[in-house]
């Protein structure tokens, strides 16, 4: 009887604390709403690098769209946390690529306009 | 059953129940802190945001990105702060990471820009010195072609010193340049080839710095020339004032407008007076890079004209700023007000 009497106060608070934790579990880790926004400015960012960037910065526009493709399997997979991270990764990625291939295009173009400097002048100490 | 109902009495002995029951409280308790704790760790920063945070350094003390590239470094900043915080709240790692990361990139990309701006500018300044020195060899030409008359060989040589002159001072002046190629016109016609790049020049640095407004060219400049709430313009701006100097003195003529913005955080006319004291800096420091004084006047406007609503950071720092007017002609620039 006096056994009995114990299970029985002790169950409750027991399963009021396991309840309290979960809920301080989910207070960190709620479930967040599917990232559709971010994947889509991601995505875009992508398609916008894709022309200018193909040449001179494939490397990072080849690791942007690898993200994209994660991060669109994670969404498929309801790992709405995993495709957010990879969708705004990926849209930095392809930031960077145009801006390096931007980079590069003008570093060449002043090469040549150097180069046709360098030439010219050195044609003139010839006359 | 009794005995635990009246435990309120601490001289009471405590009976075996209740101290079961304490026991199975703390279990509880501590495996609720032991969850807790799993996200709430204040652990060292991850090797992701360590690297964020130099890398992010690296680019606020390059002169050319603040000046080049303020808006995306502003963004590069925004984030790291952001996954500062996220540390700081104890988030999991991963995330961290991942806004730490995307701070990286972001600060590379200010970095990329920069460079790209610096290049486009030193194009625009080589192509112009490829010209001259394309009518200096026009000149050399004509010159031999003179030797017979004796006068005309004097004028040529003249005419040859100025443009020597001229192609040594490089992006210099503008009008000096085209004074010196009149000077060889004389000898030989090939200016109007040379006019062609100077105004090809000056569309080159509209795209890349200026753009036209109602009321004159317009470059701004952003907050990143001042401390917050300080008017001194800080020692690493010197470079980017240094550039704008140098394209003003590409119009020597043209009259100049100097105009000091605020955000709207503070007092009307404590955001006036601290406008104008940063356009007063502004116009004190091209003085003491060769700008003439007399060019230029200064007003501030504080926070009546924002460009933006100042209801974020990136926003207010987009209020926060100078503004040069250089006008079209050598009227002065027309006033807001």
């Amino acid at each position: 009887m006096k056994n009995m009497n114990r299970t029985g106060r002790l169950l409750p608070i027991a399963a009021l604390m396991a309840a309290a934790s979960l809920m301080l579990m989910s207070a960190c880790a709620s479930t967040p709403p599917p990232p559709s926004a971010e994947l889509a400015v991601g995505r875009a960012a992508v398609e916008r690098a894709n022309g200018p960037a193909a040449l001179e910065a494939p490397i990072e526009l080849a690791a942007a769209r690898g993200k994209i493709a994660q991060a669109n399997m994670a969404y498929a997979n309801k790992d709405y946390v995993l495709a957010r991270q990879l969708a705004e990764q990926a849209e930095a990625d392809a930031t960077l690529a145009e801006a390096q291939a931007r980079s590069v295009r003008s570093d060449k173009a002043l090469a040549e306009v150097r180069e046709g400097l360098r030439q010219l002048r050195e044609e003139m100490a010839r006359k | 059953m009794i005995a635990a109902r009246s435990t309120a009495t601490a001289a009471a002995p405590k009976p075996l129940e209740k101290i079961t029951m304490n026991r199975s409280l703390t279990m509880s308790a501590l495996l609720g802190s032991l969850l807790l704790g799993a996200c709430a760790t204040t652990a060292p920063p991850p090797a992701a945001l360590v690297e964020a945070r130099a890398t992010v350094r690296n680019a606020e003390s390059d002169a050319a990105v603040l000046s080049l590239a303020p808006l995306e470094l502003k963004k590069a900043t925004d984030t790291l702060n952001r996954a500062n915080a996220l540390q700081a709240k104890g988030e999991s790692t991963v995330e961290i990471n991942s806004v730490a990361y995307i701070a990286s990139q972001q600060a590379k990309t200010a970095m990329a820009i920069a460079r790209a701006k610096t290049s486009d500018a030193a194009i625009a300044g080589a192509e112009v010195e490829r010209e001259r020195a394309r009518g200096d060899m026009r000149t050399v030409e004509a010159n031999r072609a003179k030797a017979q008359a004796g006068m005309a060989q004097a004028q040529a040589n003249a005419a040859d010193v100025r443009t020597g002159v001229a192609r040594q001072q490089a992006a210099a002046s503008e009008q000096r340049a085209s004074n010196a190629e009149t000077q060889a016109a004389m000898a030989q016609a090939g200016t109007a080839d040379a006019q062609a790049v100077s105004a090809q020049l000056q569309q080159r640095l509209n795209e890349m710095q200026a753009r036209q407004t109602e009321r004159g060219m317009l470059v701004t400049l952003g907050d990143v020339l001042f401390e917050f709430n300080r008017a001194e313009v800080k020692p690493a701006a010197q470079g980017s004032l240094r550039k704008l100097a140098d394209f003003l003195q590409q119009y020597p003529n043209r009259r100049i407008l100097i105009e000091g913005h605020t955000d709207n955080i503070g007092s009307a006319s404590a955001n006036e007076a601290l406008s104008r004291q940063r356009a007063e800096a502004v116009d004190t420091a091209l003085i003491a890079l060769g700008v003439a004084g007399q060019r230029m006047a200064v007003a501030g406007y504080g926070k009546d004209y924002p460009v933006a609503d100042n209801t974020t950071d990136t926003n207010r720092a987009l209020n926060r700023r100078v503004e040069i007017y250089i006008a079209e002609n050598d009227q002065p620039v027309r006033a807001r007000r």
